[in-house]
């Protein structure tokens, strides 16, 4: 499985021609998409990246004055640049992985702990029960005869309690379920780490050394 | 070979009761008890979930006690199906529920499929086995968390009014499901329910909850329960005013794939009225109606001013949901009365309910019974043309039952129109002045032309989220 890897190189923002060597790496991985989506996706980056290339272009011109002007618009675009890189790191990410198959993956690799991987969906899940709780509690204001604000205190106290209560009578479920985190257990799906990940881990690695050394 | 409870002295409510009973496999037996009176306490202290409230005695399977063995170990002899459907499951769908089953107890993966399958088919919910639990109806939930028992190949089964929110029909299905089960895999069968009718024929035993754990055969609980509802007052129904407090003509609306078509309507102010239908046809998307949450086509009118004209739908009626702890907001049962209202007279409003001892609790520590009494006494202290009651009686026993009723007959009385929507149609009948049954409205063909602005929005912002989410 493709892992978190993507988030990794995520970090190597030093140029912006690697940026653009990764860019179109991850459009690749981007087939998975519907048209529909990627041009929903694009005009949002593309909004968010002109904001940023704009803040870029004039935080350059005021901090050095005597500069010229196309180091400026430089800047605003490597700036641009990045915002699109993260956008599409971040999506081919999560357009590639499930997060309950991401959690299992790292249960089994990493080892992460049981009880932290099955509680992580177990809030994953409980999620988006809460705008419906969360009208739930203006109906019951309301048929009381009581209007309160959108961001009333009145609101947090009762999701507060139910939400560790649901917590409660989850353990209880899943203890009833046989879930025992200190015995051992199988797994339904495996995950491994084939030579292919290991191959792409590599490319990633080289790709991103050989951009920052030669193309900045 | 049984399931033995040996003197097993708990604590429930500052009241120690003492049981002592067995269980052979393939037997079947059930505790009787008003709500509140530590039946779910017993359960939770025979399934090792909590300790709370015991304090001395033994409960063993195989000479074992239940304590000592592994988790792993318990979860294949004894299991728990819940009392509330909705929050026993920790997994996204049915199937990855099972296969979290099967993983829990070291089934070789290759094996898993299969028994997943066998299960999926006994319950008949093979064609649901991929679709979100949370959209699940109650009773499809239920057959859910039998399945899960059926993986679990648990021996001895605990269960917890498995069926109290399920309608005449699927009860029937679950219980025949059951009991096939029992026969085929000689399981012991322990359960609490307060509807007796329909589970008599099964039931070899009755143990009844109270200081000392009597034992009682099927004549006897019978016979309790006749004396039990020959001691309850006898409810007057008086003749509503000629007020007219809702009228309805013409009433078109889509619940799930089919519509209801409700003629002409004059329903009084000071009127009880109760509303019945089978599972899922739409009683409770009717308050909706009413409220302005679901589409609809025809005239409601509300104290002669029709409901599409008015902007706020809640100023003119309460509503009480089917499940009380979705409308609890404050955190002390006290203040949940006194929510809205500067008045001191809860002190003998909490004795009526029979919760003065528990008045600096939470409401979501109450038994499941207690906050549903609860949950319908809050709201009767708004003064409202009318309220909106959704299954006030589910899980209580029939004094319980009764008592609620009254209060919101007393509610009536004083020139509420009442509309209770409920599947216990003898109660209905016993209180209300009017019954309106929904399956007499039914008409089959989904109604095209109710898909106003708000649906598609509604479908627009869904689909927003899957966009969001993964795919």
């Amino acid at each position: 499985m493709i892992l978190a890897l993507a988030l990794v190189i995520s970090f190597q923002t030093n140029s912006r021609l690697t940026l653009l060597v990764t860019i179109v790496f991850l459009v690749l991985t981007l087939k998975e998409l519907t048209i529909k989506k990627m041009v929903l996706l694009f005009g949002l980056l593309s909004l968010s990246a002109l904001g940023v290339f704009f803040t870029g272009l004039i935080f350059y011109q005021n901090q050095t004055t005597q500069d010229s002007q196309a180091q400026a618009i430089q800047y605003g675009l490597d700036m641009a640049a990045r915002v699109y890189c993260f956008g599409i790191l971040g999506t081919a990410f999560t357009a590639t992985t499930k997060i309950d198959d991401l959690i299992y993956s790292l249960q089994q690799q990493v080892a992460l702990p049981p009880v932290f991987a099955y509680g992580l969906m177990a809030a994953f899940q409980i999620a988006p029960i809460l705008p419906t709780e969360y009208k739930h509690i203006k109906q019951s204001l309301r048929s009381r005869g009581m209007t309160v604000g959108p961001f009333s205190m009145t609101f947090l106290i009762p999701l507060l309690v139910k939400s560790v209560r649901w917590s409660e009578l989850l353990a209880d479920a899943m203890t009833s379920r046989g879930f025992d985190p200190a015995a051992n257990r199988s797994y339904a799906k495996t995950f491994t780490i084939r030579h292919r990940d290991w191959l792409f881990i590599l490319c990633c690695v080289t790709v991103s050394l050989i951009g920052t050394m030669y193309l900045s | 070979m049984s399931l033995q409870v040996t003197d097993c002295q708990f604590v429930c409510d500052q009241q120690t009761i003492t049981a002592s009973f067995d269980l052979k496999p393939g037997a079947t037996k059930a505790i009787y008890g008003p709500s509140g009176s530590g039946k779910s306490t017993l359960f939770r202290i025979l399934a090792g979930l909590s300790q709370e409230g015991f304090s001395s005695g033994s409960y063993t399977i195989d000479a074992q006690s239940i304590d000592d063995l592994s988790v792993k170990a318990r979860a294949t002899l004894i299991s728990l199906m819940f009392q509330n459907p909705d929050t026993q499951f920790c997994m996204h769908t049915p199937r990855e529920e099972l296969l979290f089953c099967l993983e829990n107890r070291g089934i070789a993966p290759k094996d898993m499929p299969q028994r997943v399958e066998e299960a999926l088919s006994f319950c008949d919910i093979a064609a649901l086995a991929d679709q979100p639990l949370r959209t699940l109806s109650g009773g499809q939930k239920q057959l859910v968390a039998l399945a899960c028992c059926l993986v679990m190949e648990s021996r001895y089964l605990l269960l917890d009014e498995p069926f109290a929110n399920l309608d005449h029909q699927t009860r029937k299905q679950l219980v025949q499901k059951l009991r096939q089960l029992q026969r085929t895999r000689n399981i012991g069968i322990l359960l609490i329910d307060h509807q007796l009718s329909y589970v008599t024929d099964w039931v070899e035993q009755w143990l009844l909850i109270e200081a000392q754990c009597l034992s009682l055969d099927q004549e006897g609980i019978l016979a309790l329960e006749g004396a039990i509802t020959r001691r309850l007052p006898v409810p007057s129904i008086e003749a509503p005013a000629a007020k007219e407090a809702l009228f309805i003509e013409d009433l078109h609306f889509s619940a799930g794939a089919h519509s209801i078509h409700l003629p002409t309507f004059h329903l009084p102010a000071g009127g009880l009225i109760g509303i019945t239908g089978k599972s899922g046809i739409g009683k409770s998307t009717f308050l909706k109606v009413l409220l302005h949450d679901h589409p609809y086509q025809g005239t409601v009118r509300v104290n002669q001013k029709n409901i599409a004209t008015v902007k706020q739908a809640f100023t003119h009626m309460s509503w009480i949901m089917q499940n009380p702890q979705d409308q609890f907001i404050a955190t002390t049962v006290a203040d949940e009365l006194r929510v809205g209202k500067q008045d001191s007279s809860i002190a003998s409003y909490l004795t009526q309910l029979r919760l003065e001892e528990k008045s600096r609790m939470s409401p979501f520590l109450l038994s499941q019974g207690q906050q549903r009494r609860l949950a319908v006494a809050s709201f009767l202290l708004r003064p409202v043309p009318i309220l909106l009651v959704d299954e006030p009686t589910y899980g209580q026993d029939i004094e319980q039952a009764w008592q609620i009723m009254q209060m919101l007959a007393d509610k009536a009385k004083s020139g509420t129109l009442v509309l209770i929507v409920s599947h216990d149609t003898p109660l209905l009948q016993a209180f209300c002045s009017q019954i309106i049954d929904f399956n007499l409205y039914l008409t089959e063909d989904a109604y095209e032309n109710t898909q106003p602005k708000r649906q598609a929005i509604r479908d627009f912002s869904t689909r927003i989220g899957h966009f969001f989410s993964n795919k």
